[in-house]
Order: C-alpha cells, then sequence, then structure tokens
C-alpha cells in the first residue's frame, strides 16, 4: 500500500490501514522527536501525540501533499511546543547537570559497575553540554540543524518541511554550525 | 602571528570536521594540526562532542506503540461519547448552581416571613409593654434626699 491508499483508507476509518502507516513511520517519527527532546521516553510521548494528530485530522490533508512532509512537520511543532512547555524546568535541570550540582536520582546515575565508570560519566557530561548548546540556539538555527544532523535531511528536504527557501536553509545552518562551536568552546573552556 | 593564526583555524574547525571546506582550506588546516598542539586538543574535543549526534541517532522504539496510540484513542472517543450531563460538564455548572440555591433559600426565607405578620407585630407590642421608662432625670437627686429627710 502507498502512503497515498493508506490515507485514503484511514478517510474511510480503517484501522488496519492506520496500523500500518504508525509501524511504517514510527521509527521516523520517534528518531526526530529525541532529535529536540534528547530523552527517549519524551520522543515516544510526544511521537504517540503526532499519530493521534495525524489520525483525528487526516480529512483535512491534501492528496497532492507528501505524508512524510507532513509527519515532519507535526513532530517538530509538538517536539517545540513540548520544549516551550517544560522550558524552565529543563533549562534548570541542565544548568545543574552541567555544573554537576543538582541531585542526582538513581536512573540519572551511572552503572557503577561498568568497566569504565569516568567514560560513561564523561559521555553524558558531553551528551548534555551539546544538547544545551543545540537548545540555545536560534528556534530556525536548531530546526534546521536538528533535522540535518539527527534525520540525515537534505537541505531541500528541511526547505519543504520549513516552508523556508534553500538559500535560507543553507544561511541557517551555516549560522547554527558558527553559534555551535562557539557553545562549545566557551563550555571547553570552562573545564 | 601564530595566535592570529590559532584564531582562524579556530573559526573553521566545525566546518572542516563535516567536510565543507576546499582542499586546499583542508589541507592548511591539517599541517597547521600537526604542529599546534593547542588547536588539534580543540578539534579532537569538538569532534568528540559531535559524535556523540551519531550515538543518539535511531534509538530503538518501542514494540507496542501502536497500542498505546490505539488506547489513547480509544480513551479520546470514549471521553466525546458521553452523556452532556457527565460529571465533569456538571462541574462547569457547579457556582451557578450554587448562586441559585442560595437565592432560592432567600426567597423561602423572606416568603415565610411574610406568612406571619401578626405574630410579629404582637412582639413588636410586647417589647413596647415591658419597655423601661427612666425616670430619674425627671426626678431630681436633691429633691428626692430632701423628701428622705
Amino acid at each position: 500500500m502507498t502512503d497515498k491508499d493508506l490515507i485514503k483508507a484511514i478517510k474511510n476509518n480503517d484501522q488496519q490501514a492506520f496500523k500500518q502507516l504508525v509501524e511504517n513511520n514510527q521509527q521516523l517519527v520517534v528518531n526526530i522527536c529525541n532529535g529536540f527532546l534528547h530523552n527517549i521516553a519524551d520522543a515516544e510521548d510526544i511521537a504517540q501525540e503526532v499519530f493521534i494528530e495525524i489520525f483525528l485530522s487526516v480529512n483535512k490533508f491534501r492528496e497532492d501533499a507528501k505524508l512524510s512532509t507532513w509527519l515532519y512537520r507535526i513532530a517538530v511543532n509538538k517536539s517545540l511546543n513540548h520544549i516551550r512547555n517544560n522550558k524552565k524546568h529543563k533549562i534548570l535541570n541542565s544548568i545543574d547537570n552541567i555544573s554537576g550540582s543538582d541531585k542526582k536520582t538513581e536512573n540519572d546515575l551511572p552503572d557503577v559497575n561498568a568497566s569504565q565508570p569516568e567514560k560513561i560519566i564523561e559521555d553524558k557530561e558531553q551528551s548534555e553540554i551539546l544538547n544545551y548548546s543545540i537548545n540555545t540556539l536560534a528556534k530556525n538555527q536548531k530546526i534546521a540543524f536538528t533535522l540535518n544532523k539527527y534525520d540525515d535531511l537534505s537541505y531541500k528536504q528541511i526547505s519543504e518541511i520549513m516552508g523556508v527557501s534553500l538559500s535560507s536553509v543553507e544561511s541557517l545552518m551555516h549560522r547554527a554550525k558558527k553559534n555551535l562551536q562557539k557553545k562549545l568552546f566557551h563550555f571547553y573552556q570552562k573545564k | 602571528m601564530q595566535k592570529m593564526k590559532c584564531k582562524s583555524i579556530h573559526k573553521k574547525l566545525i566546518f572542516f570536521i563535516d567536510g565543507e571546506l576546499s582542499s586546499n582550506k583542508n589541507q592548511k588546516i591539517e599541517e597547521h594540526l600537526s604542529t599546534c598542539q593547542e588547536c588539534s586538543k580543540l578539534y579532537q574535543e569538538l569532534k568528540s562532542s559531535l559524535n556523540v549526534i551519531e550515538k543518539e541517532k535511531n534509538p530503538k522504539t518501542n514494540p507496542y506503540l501502536y497500542t498505546r496510540i490505539k488506547q489513547r484513542l480509544d480513551d479520546i472517543n470514549e471521553s466525546s461519547s458521553k452523556p452532556i450531563f457527565a460529571i465533569q460538564q456538571i462541574k462547569l455548572f457547579q457556582p451557578a448552581l450554587v448562586s441559585f440555591i442560595i437565592g432560592l433559600g432567600i426567597f423561602i426565607g423572606i416568603s415565610i416571613g411574610n406568612f406571619y405578620p401578626l405574630e410579629n407585630n404582637n412582639i413588636a407590642e410586647s417589647q413596647s409593654e415591658q419597655y423601661y421608662i427612666n425616670d430619674l432625670q425627671q426626678e431630681h437627686v436633691e429633691y428626692f434626699l430632701l423628701n428622705n429627710e
């Protein structure tokens, strides 16, 4: 079944077609959400919301449009809304984690039985620094950078999803990389 | 001069890692990194940070994702098919209901009061009969003392 057939069938309330659409695209949607949220549990929650929205608003979907572009747009918007709603909480957590002043929960603690505990701590810190730096980029730079780096999308695909020109995406990517590099250097100097 | 060169290299490192520079620029940076320890360290750190993205990519998805979505959709359908006077909707009318009950109470109170006008008058009369008259002001204390003598 092609994407168009699936959409047609879902419009006729075909549950099996909806199941197939979810199974075909769940990896893609979870990956997009995880690229923005950097948390697999949150990414799966948001992915569920994305598919629910697809199901509930399928009648508004134009048949000539691309399903993947629609999925990407909803996933990006829902992920950004989630970040905005939890902004205060997330920023405080990230700053605490980076400065090492937080009280870590059991789940956050690295596995002490692992053969290289220092390496795990170092990896976790590195991941937090990178995520924090990406999250503090300007909104459009963050979207373009995340879609390109986490989802391997071409600049053309990104321009379709964001509804901007190809040259705008190139410019956004250039500025995103420059700013990200600056932010990361700033952290390295603090070490 | 070396410091100037390092600064200019730092600005290009992320583009060097992403392979976006011309072969000429790439070669110059490679040469510099092989001789400058500080820049080489920075390059390694940046490369290592950006590698985190590769590690985070394509996480394993939950095999029960569809089941969860189906459950949530069923919940949505169930809540939208509830009768109009469901408990949640009744809650919206609670303030109006409370105001109505208070108003009704006041109205009933006034109505009961109007049913017994005579009893109310009798009470007023009985109160006036027992009213204490203070006549001390009419009778001077000196006069009272003189009479006692």
